[in-house]
């Protein structure tokens, strides 16, 4: 750290303060969703994404994204070659929906005016970082919400400039609708979960609240709507579980 | 504000050229800041490529007035005033 400082800002952190910052190194969500209520969408991914759910937990803050690299990387390449392995040898494509993901790709370049994609993206991220930052209430999240749907709107009329070929801006316009989208989910979840636990802190809510300790909040889109419900926490397995010591009574989080 | 001037190197597969910026002088600021605010504030659909920040992946290796360098670990304070800025060769 002492070099990195002096190496990149020219302080010395043994003599003076150092700026500290808050980031989003990585993001504690899975993907679910239940092959059998519907075909799958997506050839090649698997319902072991599923599995992503409920794995990492409020009270671990770093070092949780290498883990699981691996070991959630490992098994989707797992289940994607053995998927490939029995696939036939060509998908059918819906050639509607490529023709429609083509358009909604291109119609940034064809705007003659509308906001640029870095002027929403800066505004997205004042927007979390005042509103939506580790130290939350109900008021602030209501307006986060609000705000990034209006964001929402505002980049559905983007417009970007220059060439096809390596560009930032037009993948930006592209990129900033999941942005938004997970912004406002990370909003709404912490909106229900009315309690205070690891980095969740509710100034309006601040004690842990065993109830909300059982459940992982899943998210539902429907059209431009999101709605948050709550499914219950998967249980260890066994063989896991043999390996933790019980926790004291009265142990925080 | 003192003002950055850079002049980077763009183009195509048909070649290109050098083309001014300028942007607000920071304290500690890197040539990779710099960069950032232009694609940022002036133009959105200048390539760069980088990942960590830290002078650890090489993503942004680069010609700076002429010398191969990391944009995230050359500080503006050591370079001079008007800055070249090229991909790597």
């Amino acid at each position: 750290m002492y070099h990195q400082f002096m190496e990149f800002a020219n302080i010395d952190i043994t003599k003076g303060p150092m700026e500290v910052g808050l980031r989003v190194i990585t993001s504690w969500a899975g993907y679910a969703w239940t092959p059998t209520r519907a075909p799958p969408r997506f050839p090649g991914s698997s319902p072991r994404a599923k599995l992503r759910e409920g794995c990492t937990a409020a009270n671990r803050l770093g070092g949780n994204s290498l883990s699981d690299l691996l070991v959630f990387g490992r098994r989707a390449g797992a289940g994607a070659a053995a998927y490939a392995a029995k696939a036939p040898a060509h998908v059918a494509l819906d050639s509607a929906q490529v023709a429609a993901a083509e358009r909604a790709l291109l119609t940034p370049f064809e705007r003659s005016s509308g906001p640029d994609p870095y002027a929403i993206h800066r505004k997205l991220q004042d927007t979390m970082q005042s509103l939506v930052g580790i130290f939350r209430n109900e008021d602030d999240l209501e307006r986060g919400i609000e705000a990034v749907r209006r964001l929402m709107a505002e980049a559905k009329t983007v417009r970007v400039e220059g060439s096809r070929a390596f560009n930032p801006g037009w993948h930006l316009a592209h990129d900033l609708e999941n942005m938004l989208r997970i912004s406002e989910a990370v909003a709404r979840c912490a909106l229900q979960r009315k309690e205070s636990r690891g980095a969740h802190a509710r100034l309006d809510y601040p004690n842990l609240d065993p109830e909300f300790g059982k459940v992982n909040s899943v998210v539902t889109q429907d059209g431009e709507e999101l709605r948050v419900s709550q499914s219950p926490l998967p249980r260890m397995p066994d063989e896991l579980r043999s390996l933790f010591e019980p926790e004291p009574a009265g142990a925080k989080t | 504000m003192p003002e950055a001037i850079l002049h980077v190197y763009r183009g195509d597969a048909s070649g290109g050229k050098l083309q001014e910026y300028r942007v607000p002088l920071e304290e500690g600021m890197v040539v990779l800041d710099a960069i950032h605010h232009i694609q940022g504030h002036q133009a959105p659909d200048l390539a760069v490529r980088w990942n960590c920040k830290a002078a650890k992946c090489g993503s942004c290796s680069a010609e700076v007035n002429g010398k191969p360098k990391l944009l995230c670990k050359t500080r503006w304070t050591r370079s001079r005033q008007a800055s070249d800025r090229r991909p790597a060769r």
